[in-house]
């Protein structure tokens, strides 16, 4: 990793300092979270649109996990706080893995979820997935977690298919976070964070967090389809610098720079059992400010990862390693034209790289030129309609040696792909009580480096797998009405949601094949288009002394239209089965003097999973009956600044079957934390 | 979750929809909740100093009955809310024939709800003083008497004038301005 840093540094500090030159007739200040919040007496989210809007004018269904909610959940990860938001899924594969979808389609390394910190993609395009815990980010530093469902390529790019999560965390200019815990539990958990934020009165402010984890995998037997890696400490660490200065009233840098490590047992893409390690760095460089052209930010980053898996692929023992680098460059201006216009203007450059694994002598990359525009029209106080629309243009390529008898050469990368996406949405305020949403948006994924041909692995005697330039993106069309009630009688809140997705091109990671005088080589190939009809109702509020409540349900029919070869989860994926019909949550907490207890219940009914196939590729369908699951936590505040929580998760059943992989175990945290 | 278990859901979630019906809002009062909003809009005008006391004249119609009296308790609940960027304010109450005359310079003027019968008067006197008039009647805006029109019964709502801002030279943050209802 030597080297990756400084060159950033500079590209950073020069692309702030000639953004300060360009912004230097700015004129107001930038997004202070909390101070919006205070403001408008709700939560404030730019993942929307891009411009600063209050949740209830998002013209998106979108919900807010809050610093509280956060508190509250008793988790000590992400997916553990995300499996009680509404409408979405968590594939709990081992103790420290899991995949997280919206409305669905959840699958293990699942591509479907764009996930950003604080606008810095944290997806790993090599997988097309989120390595949950090796995200640079502690809980207590996060302000809100926004949940966007449907798909948002048009404000994020590709890869926002079926959702988006952009964690914000707090910003260290507004908001002072210093804490420190410390967590034990049950599979040997030991945990520890901090956070601290130092100011310099309110022109310059630095906050450092950092955290690290150790704890064993569930006890319950790997199946043995999976295979028979032995198991190995699951361990997490994570620095991470986010420096802002406010160089006047109306400019702001950041500087932040992110490092984390982690090693985990994992059920891996081809859903065999494995051993993971992942180490990522990310700096980044972001320049805000309130010009008389508007609102303007320039933001630059670079993502490095690397994981290294002792897999198996196609039935060969392989050594895989991924270093895949990402950089980034967006530029944006957000502008009030006039009292009834508000547009957004952006341009994006992206550059994306990986070597070949495990035979490491080729390498994939692709550059994305990105224009986009929002639109907001307040066509009356109470009905605005907000469109967007992105264009993507991508330059792929390959360079290095190719393996004897390999079915493509460096040209077959030489492509060119154009790609646009949209939002649509009208929201209509009817009254007080009542406000409608319509929306229509288009959504762009496109194949992971790996399909691409990063992922190239050759047998001399069985099937050999390669990537290849010919997989095409999926996109997804998603239409739907929803309706939010104020219930102020029972100080509660509605929101519902009607939704129709089709989805064309899908993409298998095994499904092709070519012959060569080589051997067989199996490749990732389209495999069909599938459709999702569903509803979700969402009600919670609150009641009595510190009371407070909540409770969702998802209804969701999906029908895939598959090729033969690829039907009844023959090829990795069967988004009809795999995806139950029936989601409900419930919670119920009470704050009072020095306690806070909340209680969770998430029921999902039957679905199937999938498991590896006898043969060397190829995967058959396993049935997962319908479970529920309760987590709890009772927090007492020994002194103003110092808790004390028990918290746990799946407390009703020592072990339970929530995926084909191992059975979920019971986890009990005992924590301590200090806010101050 | 059965047949039975969703139809049981449905039914309860429809009787609280039902149930739950729309509740009587005050009119003429200026309540704690829009104050503090109000404090909070303030955080994001430019020309506030940081730090340094607001100076509000809260404006009354001299001709309403009980107005003075409710003008005197605003602006002693005023006076106890904390200012935006940690500062305070120091409010004191004007009809609105003093206003007009009045050489002290305030930095808000809060025009209350008894005073929107006035409202022409109020807007001329607002553009000539350049004052940055703030109210918490929708009349405000509809007689181009007030800047903003910050009211915070129920789901908070914030309108700005645009037009009047730019002619009492009153400029709020882009992040604002883009947040709130522009007419």
């Amino acid at each position: 990793m030597t080297g990756r840093f400084p060159d950033l540094l500079r590209a950073g500090f020069l692309g702030c300092a000639a953004a300060t030159l360009l912004f230097a007739q700015a004129a107001a200040q930038t997004i202070d979270y909390a101070a919006l919040e205070q403001t408008f007496g709700e939560p404030v989210t730019t993942s929307a649109t891009g411009s600063p809007q209050r949740v209830t004018d998002a013209p998106v269904d979108m919900i807010i996990i809050t610093s509280d909610d956060i508190r509250r959940s008793g988790a000590h990860d992400l997916p553990g706080i995300l499996r009680h938001a509404a409408g979405v899924d968590v594939l709990q594969w081992t103790n420290d893995q899991a995949d997280v979808g919206v409305r669905g389609y959840d699958q293990v390394y699942t591509p479907r979820l764009l996930v950003l910190v604080d606008g810095r993609q944290v997806y790993a395009d090599y997988f097309g997935f989120t390595p949950w815990s090796a995200l640079p980010v502690e809980l207590s530093a996060i302000r809100q977690i926004e949940i966007v469902k449907g798909p948002n390529t048009a404000l994020f790019g590709f890869n926002a298919l079926g959702g988006v999560i952009n964690i914000v965390t707090r910003n260290p200019l507004y908001d002072d976070t210093n804490t420190a815990s410390l967590t034990g539990g049950t599979q040997s958990l030991a945990e520890g964070t901090g956070v601290v934020t130092v100011r310099d009165g309110d022109t310059a402010a630095l906050r450092a967090s950092m955290g690290g984890r150790f704890d064993r995998d569930f006890g319950t037997p790997v199946p043995t389809d999976a295979g028979a890696t032995p198991r190995r400490v699951d361990y997490r660490g994570e620095a991470d610098l986010d420096g802002i200065v406010r160089l006047s009233d109306k400019i702001q840098i950041g500087l932040e720079a992110s490092h984390s490590a982690e090693g985990q047992n994992e059920i891996s893409p081809d859903l065999t059992f494995e051993y993971s390690t992942i180490d990522t760095d990310s700096i980044k460089a972001q320049l805000s400010a309130d010009t008389i052209a508007g609102l303007v930010r320039l933001t630059a980053y670079t993502n490095w990862i690397d994981q290294r898996a002792d897999a198996v692929v196609a039935g060969n023992p392989s050594v895989l390693v991924f270093n895949d680098r990402v950089t980034v460059v967006q530029l944006e201006d957000s502008l009030a034209v006039d009292p009834d216009n508000t547009v957004r203007l952006a341009g994006e450059y992206r550059f994306n790289t990986m070597g070949t694994t495990p035979e490491h002598d080729g390498t994939i990359f692709y550059s994305v030129y990105s224009g986009s525009t929002t639109w907001q029209w307040a066509i009356t106080p109470s009905l605005a309609l907000t469109n967007a629309v992105r264009v993507d243009d991508l330059s792929l390529g390959r360079s290095g040696l190719s393996p004897q008898f390999y079915p493509f050469t460096d040209a077959d990368w030489n492509k060119n792909l154009t790609k646009f996406s949209y939002n649509s949405g009208l929201v209509w305020h009817a009254d007080e009580q009542n406000a409608f949403r319509l929306i229509a948006s288009r959504g762009v994924q496109l194949p992971s480096l790996n399909g691409l041909g990063a992922l190239l692995s050759v047998s001399s005697t069985g099937v050999s797998v390669t990537g290849t330039p010919d997989v095409k993106p999926t996109t997804i069309a998603n239409y739907e009405v929803g309706w939010d009630r104020n219930l102020d009688d029972l100080d509660a809140r509605l929101r519902t949601s009607v939704f129709h997705q089709i989805t064309d091109d899908a993409a298998s990671i095994e499904g092709g094949a070519l012959f060569t005088p080589g051997g067989l080589w199996a490749t990732p190939a389209n495999i069909g288009n599938s459709r999702a009809d569903g509803f979700e109702i969402l009600l919670n509020g609150t009641f009595g002394e510190g009371w407070r409540w909540g409770s969702s349900y998802r209804f969701e029919i999906v029908h895939d239209e598959f090729a033969p070869f690829a039907q009844n989860g023959a090829d990795y994926v069967d988004y009809d089965r795999t995806t139950p019909h029936h989601l409900v949550k419930l919670n119920l907490g009470w704050s009072g003097g020095r306690w806070d207890l909340d209680g969770y219940t998430n029921y999902q009914s039957r679905m199937f999973g999938l498991i590896p196939a006898p043969g060397p590729v190829g995967t058959v369908e396993e049935n997962i009956p319908g479970y529920t699951s309760v987590d709890a936590r009772a927090g007492y505040r020994l002194t103003e600044s110092i808790t004390a929580a028990i918290s746990g998760q799946n407390i009703l059943s020592s072990h339970q079957q929530q995926t084909t992989g191992p059975e979920i175990e019971r986890r009990v945290l005992l924590s301590l934390s200090i806010a101050y | 979750m059965g047949r039975r278990g969703l139809a049981v859901f449905g039914a309860l979630l429809l009787a609280a929809t039902l149930l739950s019906g729309t509740p009587a809002r005050a009119t003429g009062v200026v309540t704690g909740e829009d104050l503090q909003a109000i404090s909070n809009a303030l955080g994001f005008l430019g020309e506030l100093s940081h730090g340094a006391p607001i100076t509000v004249a809260v404006v009354y119609a001299f001709d309403a009955q009980d107005a003075k009296l409710q003008a005197a308790q605003t602006a002693a609940t005023l006076n106890t809310i904390a200012g935006p960027n940690h500062s305070t304010f120091r409010s004191e109450i004007l009809a609105v024939k003093d206003l007009a005359q009045t050489t002290n310079h305030y930095d808000v003027v809060l025009l209350m709800p008894s005073t929107m019968s006035q409202g022409a008067i109020l807007g001329e006197i607002a553009r000539r003083k350049r004052l940055v008039t703030i109210s918490t009647s929708p009349v405000c805006i509809e007689t181009h008497c007030c800047v903003l029109m910050v009211n915070a019964d129920g789901r908070v709502q914030i309108v700005l004038d645009t037009a009047l801002a730019d002619l009492v030279d009153a400029h709020f943050s882009s992040v604002f301005e883009m947040m709130v209802e522009r007419r």
